[in-house]
């Protein structure tokens, strides 16, 4: 994608100027925009207008920017009278959480694996990728599913089954980026001086892999927080009293034609916050081709 | 060939003794060292001198036994260090020698250093690893190091990365990795092959002064007669992964004995040279290291060869207190009656 910018840029001066004054500061308004969602997480209280939780059978299924007794709800009220814009405000938390530390762990196995395979070649390589490669090739969605409904619906286990998926994908790029590091004369100097092979792979061979892993780290957080809004939404992720943006829309849908707003406001803003991540990231990824 | 100072009771620092090593390439088997011997005492310098390929490199990563990671490689012979033979070492005790008691310094400043690490945590790393210096103390001592090779303002570039640093100061820093722990032996793979003429002489001085203050001992790889002048005791001229001559430095500009080394003596400009004179190349390739050799490998290009020279590989013949030619010709050679004063200027 960046590549092909990239290429267009060089080919039209007059319009690559224009397009990279845009992707020079055109990304601070996602960031702002995400600094938001993580304000929003951290004290909901501060910015929710009203008690996510509270029932209300007099303002039912009022329409966003509707006003009620208590005042205006900006994304209108659901079946029970709860105001909807409370509770996208509490259910960022989760959400964030959720996505968060399932690809943490995901990166943190993916780039372990990535290294080894990487740096020492040969049969671990082979195992490793391979590992990674079967699991790729199967639904991995479908199996998330099933291991949800086997065990249970609950956080716990959604942390631990969402990196299932994206581990693969940060081997690969780690390895790729290891192959390349590892013929380097430093890394040899390094084992001249004596480093043993933690502190090669952990010293010298991370931070020379570290950019390529923020831009893709950051993108991954949006899949894995599209990939547990699907799991709620299907009913075997977050499970009420909790709330998430996935279980919103979920809770939204059977209502769909007389109230839009419940499955779609939701959806937008997870929509918009996927997309500031993607934004976010291709502005790392120009840092780390400047870097490389 | 045993070089000199094996007289003593005391074992040499280093002594590599029938030292082959072979690459098990696709293409065959690659004979890169063979039958390399020689002995280095404390505080010795001993310059190695070939063309590309002649296993200089690989002669002297092998103390260390830096291969490539998926590198197929065979290595037999020993070398011992005080005593120890390397070869046998767990790769965790070696893991000790390296950079402790042997420092190495790679060719090119320009990638030995780590892009995105400062320069002076590089330095510290191999203190804390091989003293257990604290943080602190490794950073005072580092600072210390970078002074004392010639990086200006020390202790405010200590944070710097690599990449503001020219290469003739990533050499130095290469230079102050290699000798933070006062390492007994330092090897210099072409330490001054990628940088200026002038930076080349500060950083050979640099190398010869740190080496007698910590009275550490020297291999200086190289292809330069010049860098082997300015800093060896002793030369070791390799051929096609095979050691030829091995003498002393000044033996080497004066009483050269190996037609090999006599040639490479011929090929280095001189002042004394009229200006139109050319430079008489040796004539020929060097032979491909994959086939075996049975005589001399320079037999095919010697201008001297006799019959002998292809059927039977010529032993290091001893012609005074560590001068070994590998010639069967070499006593011949040895009792000119002129002296080879300037081989350069020989028919």
């Amino acid at each position: 994608m960046a590549t092909g910018a990239e290429t267009a840029a060089r080919a039209e001066p007059a319009a690559g100027r224009s397009r990279r004054s845009w992707r020079g500061h055109g990304w601070w308004v996602f960031a702002a925009f995400l600094v938001l969602m993580a304000a929003w997480a951290a004290v909901p209280e501060l910015f929710m207008p009203f008690d996510s939780d509270r029932l209300n059978p007099l303002r039912r299924l009022l329409s966003p920017l509707a006003v009620s007794d208590d005042g205006r709800h900006l994304a209108g009220t659901d079946s029970l009278g709860r105001d909807l814009f409370s509770q996208m405000i509490r259910g960022t938390r989760l959400t964030l959480y959720i996505a968060v530390v399932a690809t943490t762990i995901g990166a943190a196995v993916g780039v372990l694996v990535g290294m080894l395979a990487g740096y020492f070649g040969g049969l671990p390589d082979r195992l490793l990728m391979r590992l990674g490669e079967a699991q790729t090739a199967m639904p991995m969605f479908l199996v998330a599913i099933l291991l949800l409904s086997m065990l249970g619906p609950s956080v716990v286990i959604l942390i631990v089954v969402l990196p299932t998926l994206v581990w693969p994908i940060f081997a690969r790029v780690v390895r790729a980026e290891t192959l390349q590091v590892r013929e380097a004369t430093y890394i040899e100097a390094a084992v001249a001086t004596g480093c043993t092979v933690p502190a090669v792979l952990f010293t010298h061979v991370l931070p020379n892999v570290v950019p390529r892993i923020l831009v893709l780290y950051v993108v991954e957080i949006g899949h894995v927080m599209l990939a547990e809004a699907g799991l709620s939404f299907l009913g075997v992720g977050v499970q009420p009293p909790d709330v998430t943006w996935g279980l919103l829309i979920a809770d939204g849908r059977p209502l769909l034609t007389v109230a839009w707003w419940l499955t779609i406001l939701p959806g937008v803003l997870l929509g918009v916050v996927v997309l500031s991540l993607n934004m976010l990231s291709r502005r790392f990824e120009q840092y780390a081709g400047a870097a490389a | 060939m045993t070089g000199a100072g094996t007289e003593a009771g005391a074992p040499p620092l280093l002594e590599v003794e029938d030292l082959s090593v072979s690459f098990n390439t696709r293409r065959g088997v690659v004979r890169a060292v063979d039958g390399l011997s020689y002995t280095l005492d404390r505080g010795e310098a001993l310059g190695i001198v070939g063309e590309s390929g002649s296993g200089k490199t690989v002669g002297s990563l092998s103390i260390l036994r830096l291969f490539g990671l998926f590198d197929d490689v065979t290595v037999t012979g020993a070398v011992r260090f005080e005593g120890r033979d390397l070869l046998r070492l767990s790769e965790t005790e070696m893991s000790r020698v390296r950079g402790g008691q042997i420092g190495m310094i790679f060719q090119d400043p320009l990638t030995s250093l780590n892009p995105v690490m400062p320069v002076g945590e590089q330095v510290a790393e191999s203190l804390r690893f091989h003293t257990g210096a604290s943080r602190d103390a490794a950073r005072r001592r580092t600072v210390e190091l970078l002074d004392r090779v010639g990086i200006p303002d020390a202790a405010n570039r200590y944070h710097e990365l690599p990449h503001s640093f020219s290469g003739g100061m990533r050499q130095r820093v290469m230079v102050a990795i290699a000798v933070a722990c006062e390492p007994k032996l330092l090897i210099a793979d072409e330490p001054t092959t990628a940088l200026d003429v002038t930076v080349q002489a500060q950083i050979l001085l640099l190398l010869d002064e740190l080496r007698r203050e910590m009275g550490m001992a020297l291999i200086v790889i190289t292809h330069d007669f010049g860098v082997v002048a300015a800093t060896a005791d002793r030369v070791l001229v390799m051929y096609a992964a095979q050691p030829m001559e091995h003498c002393p430095t000044d033996h080497l500009f004066q009483r050269a004995n190996h037609p090999y080394t006599e040639g490479l003596l011929r090929l280095v400009p001189r002042f004394e040279h009229r200006a139109h004179k050319r430079l008489r190349p040796i004539e020929g390739q060097p032979p491909a290291l994959t086939e075996p050799i049975a005589g001399c490998p320079f037999e095919p290009r010697c201008t001297h060869a006799v019959d002998r020279c292809a059927a039977e590989r010529p032993p290091p013949v001893r012609l005074g207190p560590s001068h070994h030619s590998a010639c069967w010709l070499a006593e011949e050679r040895a009792r000119r009656e002129t002296a080879p004063d300037k081989p350069w200027e020989q028919p």
